[in-house]
């Protein structure tokens, strides 16, 4: 019971100092058998019953006090103490500058307070299962205009802006879906660079990410996607346009040009984006890859079986970037259209088509060391190749959530046509034009359909049926045309083609969160029917055919597959076995002209067994460890019996075998990453054995190189090792990298009638690695590789050998925030051996952006030294190759880039 | 004996209907989307914020934070690009001064009253219960005459916002083993060691990604830093902290 304690006792004080405090109440806060209460706050008010508390006061140890800043007509003070009552002390017109005194003495409250529990209504959104959900009303602050730009300020989420790869909680993420509709594939970045951002209604971040819905929450695929959520019924159109042109400075001054612009659409029912490029300074706008010979990539994962390329494409590459050797003259074209009609069904194209021009003057000088026979041979060629490709990737889903039934339609397909013109003159003493045209038609069909069979069991089936052909057409012919009859001119055709039908049917059990079974049936039948055919030119009057292929080979394959996976804190195990039957069935056409019977079959069963172990210890270290045995059939390049040209000189043939490949591979990884200290560790090493190879039956001259491959079943070996540490030193402000690999493998030839040789190839490369991140406007980079490769043979050959180096450094430097300036130098020893041979070329580069955010210009100044050509060695356990090609001379470019 | 074992049966009841703790579970939002479950166990003069249990976090991501009303002082944990820190802080209590505000609600059953600080240049909002007398908690969060069942920031981004859900009585005791097993074996440092910590550890990732390689020359990059109160405003407010290669 609160009572005045000992009456109300008043001192009137002249209370000087005491900086607007009006009263001081002090007392004691005890209960009813005098124990000190806490905790206990007291609370003021102007009436008995108000809400809204003006001041307040804490008790510590059972003794307080208030000091009372306001002006009060009545004062009320409030106790409050968990499980005790007590009446307010209220005080009517308080007296300025009063210490009052008063002791509450509290009574115990007999109801439990608190004793329910209570629960507020469920929030509007979750972070539901693997799923976080961004409300970007909070970010946007009006500067943002394309999505990048929002994501960039998402916590969780980085993005690189040069690649424009996106990261979630340092996961590289799969896809960047728009309502949920992947329209851009693994080429996620040119959407998220280019789409407004004023149509984004939110952003959410999906863990486990699976594009099948049925699979969600099942499948735990460790895959991550972005999904940006549209603001409804709004339509959007937003680009950029980056014009830069300037001067090749050749023989001749030529204009340099590179010109890029993007277009997106966004809507309701439909997304778009298209896009244009054209340069001719050596970039690659394009997602096709002529320079590397890089296969066509699609935007989805698709099976791609190529049907026999026999005949080489012209190789372009040299070690250096495609912008330093790439001489081209490239047009793109890309369109991507996606429309929804329903909420349930979605259809969508993706269009590539690329043509290009590009041109290569090559030197290569082969010295041969053949046992006792040393000769030189060389190669001049000035080719032109010119490939277009014209790609098509469809795809239509089904989703019925109340059956829990999805099915989806793809199709991808491309016509390549490469036409390539060489000028060739062969040991500094032959001219020949050889050319060269390869057509390649592929499409693939792939139907999906997946149902939810229980509560965590999913049931799959797909079937694919993939066509290519593959036509190509190699004529060597004398360069002057005229009537003389000139050795070796021939003209060679080969077609050859792939079909493959491939069904699989699959039940995944997810038995618990960290532990799931998935065991699939599934088998294909490939057939690849080839066919070639010979002829020399010799004879001006009449080719005649000197040989001849026409074979087929089909396969048909029965397996079943069963994987195990456990998932804990620490280990992650994964266990699966493949029983497979597999039947092969070479029928050669032509048996009667070669001798050889007919048909050759061959049925085999196997098991393939494989273990994979990656093992957790603390926040920073890993170790991985995997074994895995397969048995495989040869591809069907391995199978024609007579001659194939494959280039001026090369001529290649087999003899077939349907025996297996057997494969025994171990891999073991280790990985360190201590961020508190910036060090981070990792090496791996893998050795692989393999049972059964093809091996080459080489016979050189310095005009024809044959090759005749047949099937050893002798064992080879492959062993690599790579390692790679890092630091960063935060007192200099410097990063610091050595990595180093080696590799080993051996092999088994025959050389010029020799008998079976063993070679062995050793490989090393160690590169190391500084940068600076000084606070100064001027920084540097530098990166130093240097790598051997030794080939020996226990045939009777010596050891060859080359060393290489090749440092480039950088100097960057920034006067102010918008300006950037650098300086590369790319210096080169091809050989050490040869220090006088050696390759420095000079860049200078420069960036502005205008005080307009959307605007930016730029100035690059490349190959300032106009260094022409450059120089890679290579040995093999026979020779050495010295590789020489032309560059793209000295040029400039301005460019001026505009987003909208 | 019957008599002394009722004496005591007496005792301990007295004891437990005196002294309880109190659980309180809120959900934590960020930008207005669930993140995280967080409770709060309070005692008399101890309260400890922490990660649901159930929350899918592991244990090197959870964080908490003690505040203790005997010793004044504030026990935490923060980590800062995976880096642990544990900071012992005296000077929680004179960071808040709230000033109190009209608007009240009912929460989890509870009649609250409204106040508002700026706690380490962040302005928040919250309804604090005064039946639940107690200066202690949620998070840093000290000094107001009741248990705050609702925060959230007025201006930082991104937005974080928590409320009470659930409250439970139990008995008084548990907390002491859940902070003594928080605390064991940390190495303390003060919050203004923290607070040079924390900028060298960004200007150090900063510099990290300046440096590593795979910034291209002319590319540049941002680290912004959402959290609930700023230290290194260059890397907290605005875009962020520009990194130019």
């Amino acid at each position: 019971m609160g009572r005045i304690g000992g009456g109300l006792l008043a001192i009137f004080l002249a209370l000087a100092g005491t900086g607007g405090i009006c009263q001081t109440i002090t007392g004691k806060i005890t209960n009813t058998r005098g124990e000190a209460v806490r905790p206990a706050s007291l609370l003021v008010k102007d009436s008995v019953g108000a809400v809204f508390i003006r001041e307040f006061g804490f008790a510590r140890d059972g003794t307080y006090r208030l000091d009372i800043k306001g002006n009060y007509q009545k004062l009320v003070v409030e106790v409050k103490a968990l499980h005790y009552n007590c009446p307010p002390l209220v005080l009517e017109r308080p007296g300025k500058g009063q210490i009052y005194t008063h002791d509450f003495i509290l009574v115990d409250d007999t109801t439990r307070l608190l004793q329910e529990v209570v629960v507020t209504s469920q929030p509007k959104f979750k972070y539901k299962s693997d799923t976080l959900t961004y409300d970007l009303a909070s970010y946007t602050d009006g500067t943002e205009r394309k999505i990048q730009d929002i994501l960039k300020k998402l916590p969780g989420i980085e993005v690189n802006e040069t690649t424009g790869e996106i990261r979630f909680k340092g996961r590289s993420v799969e896809a960047v879906t728009l309502d949920g509709d992947d329209l851009f594939g693994h080429n996620y970045a040119l959407g998220t660079k280019n789409i407004g951002s004023q149509i984004v209604e939110s952003v959410q971040a999906i863990e486990n990410y699976s594009a099948n819905p049925v699979l969600k929450n099942i499948e735990k695929s460790g895959k991550v996607a972005l999904n940006i959520q549209l603001k409804k019924l709004e339509s959007d159109y937003s680009g950029d346009i980056n014009l830069g042109a300037g001067a090749l400075f050749n023989n001749e001054v030529g204009l340099g040009r590179n010109l890029n612009a993007t277009l997106v659409g966004v809507a309701a029912k439909y997304k778009s984006f298209g896009m244009l490029a054209s340069n001719n300074v050596g970039a690659n706008n394009s997602t096709f890859d002529y320079f590397k010979l890089n296969q066509p990539k699609f935007n989805k994962t698709l099976p791609i079986f190529q049907a026999v390329r026999a005949i080489p494409e012209a190789i372009l590459a040299s070690l250096l970037d495609e912008q330093r050797g790439n001489i081209n003259n490239q047009n793109f074209f890309n369109y991507n259209f996606l429309l929804k009609p329903a909420k349930n069904f979605s259809t969508k194209i993706n269009l590539n088509y690329l043509h290009d021009l590009m041109a290569a003057d090559q030197r290569l000088v082969v010295e041969n060391q053949i046992f006792q026979n040393v000769f030189s041979t060389s190669d001049d060629l000035a080719i032109r190749k010119q490939p277009r490709n014209f790609q098509l990737e469809s795809e239509s889903k089904f989703y019925d959530p109340k059956h829990n039934f999805y099915v989806e339609y793809r199709l991808a397909m491309f016509n390549e046509l490469i036409r390539t013109k060489s000028d060739i003159v062969i040991n500094d003493v032959q001219s020949f034009t050889l050319n060269q045209i390869s057509s390649n038609s592929y499409a693939t069909h792939a139907i999906q359909a997946t149902k939810k069979v229980g509560q965590r069991a999913v049931a799959q089936f797909d079937v694919s049926i993939t066509n290519n052909r593959i036509n190509q057409t190699l004529v060597l012919a004398d360069q002057a045309q005229s009537s003389t009859v000139t050795d070796g001119l021939f003209s060679q055709q080969v077609n050859s083609r792939r079909q493959k039908i491939d069904f699989n049917g699959k039940y995944l059990l997810a038995k618990h969160r960290n532990f799931s079974i998935a065991q699939t049936i599934g088998g294909y039948m490939d057939t690849a029917p080839i066919s070639a055919q010979l002829s020399s030119l010799k004879d001006t009057v009449g080719q005649v055919p000197q040989a001849v292929n026409n074979l087929s080979l089909m396969q048909k394959s029965l397996f079943y597959l069963v994987d195990f996976q456990l998932k804990t804190q620490k280990i992650k195990l994964n266990f699966g076995i493949k029983p497979q039957y597999l039947t092969q069935q070479l029928t050669n056409k032509l048996a009667d002209r070669q001798g050889f019977n007919g048909i050759d079959s061959r049925a085999d069963i196997i098991l393939q067994p494989r273990v994979n172990l990656v093992f957790k210890s603390g926040n920073s270290t890993s170790l991985t460890t995997s074994v895995e045995y397969s048995e495989q059939a040869f591809s069907p390049e391995y199978l024609y019996p007579e001659n194939i040209f494959l280039s001026q000189r090369g001529i290649s043939r087999n003899i077939p075998e349907l025996r297996l490949q057997r494969l025994f591979s171990q891999l073991v990884g280790f990985n360190y990453l201590n961020l508190l200290h910036d060090f981070q560790a990792n090496a791996s090493l893998t050795y692989s054995n393999t049972m059964g190879n093809f091996i080459a039956n080489n016979f050189i001259t310095d005009r024809f190189s044959v090759s005749e491959y047949s099937y050893l079943a002798n064992a080879t070996n492959n062993l690599t090792f790579s390692t790679n540490i890092e630091k960063y030193m935060s007192k200099l402000a410097l990063t610091a990298k050595v990595r180093f690999s080696l590799t080993h493998f051996d092999y088994y030839n025959y050389l010029n009638a020799s008998t079976l040789r063993k070679n062995e190839y050793l490989s090393h490369s160690t590169n190391f690695f500084l940068k600076s991140a000084f606070k100064t406007k001027l920084n540097f980079e530098t990166d130093f590789t240097i790598g051997k490769t030794v080939v020996s043979s226990t045939g009777g050959t010596p050891s060859l050998s080359n060393t290489s180096a090749r440092n480039v450094a950088k100097i960057i430097f920034r006067p102010a925030r918008s300006l950037l300036v650098w300086l590369v130098c790319d210096a080169n020893l091809p050989n050490l051996k040869k220090l006088e041979q050696n390759f420095v070329f000079i860049d200078v580069m420069s960036n502005y952006d205008l005080p307009k955010k959307n605007w930016g210009v730029g100035l690059n100044f490349k190959n300032v030294l106009n260094t022409a050509q450059f120089v890679t060695v290579n040995v093999t356990d026979f020779s050495t190759r010295v590789f020489s090609r032309n560059l793209l001379p000295f040029h400039f470019m301005f460019s001026i880039r505009y987003n909208f | 004996m019957k008599k002394l074992l009722a004496f005591i049966l007496f005792l301990g009841l007295s004891i437990s209907g005196r002294s309880q703790d109190i659980q309180v579970k809120y959900q934590f939002y960020l930008n207005d989307s669930l993140y995280y479950d967080k409770m709060l166990y309070l005692g008399t003069d101890t309260s400890v914020w922490q990660d649901y249990e159930e929350t899918k976090l592991p244990n090197k991501e959870r964080t908490f934070v003690i505040n203790n009303l005997k010793t004044n002082t504030q026990y935490s944990k923060h980590i800062v690009m995976m880096r642990e820190n544990f900071i012992s802080d005296t000077t929680f209590l004179a960071h808040q001064n709230w000033t109190l505000t009209p608007e009240t609600k009912t929460l989890v059953g509870q009649p609250c009253n409204s106040a508002e600080t700026v706690f380490r240049e962040v302005r928040y909002k919250v309804f604090y219960a005064p039946n639940i007398p107690t200066q202690l908690g949620p998070w840093k969060f000290a000094g107001l005459p009741g248990l705050i069942l609702e925060a959230r920031s007025l201006e930082s981004v991104p937005l974080y916002h928590f409320v009470a859900t659930e409250i439970t009585n139990q008995a008084a005791g548990g907390l002491t083993g859940l902070v003594n097993k928080l605390t064991k074996d940390k190495k303390w440092i003060s919050w203004d060691e923290y607070k040079i910590i924390f900028k060298k550890i960004i200007d150090n990732v900063a510099n990290k990604i300046k440096s590593g390689g795979s910034l291209p020359v002319g590319a540049s990059t941002r680290i912004k830093l959402g959290m609930m109160e700023i230290i290194y405003p260059e890397a907290q407010t605005g875009e962020g902290l520009l990194i130019q290669n």
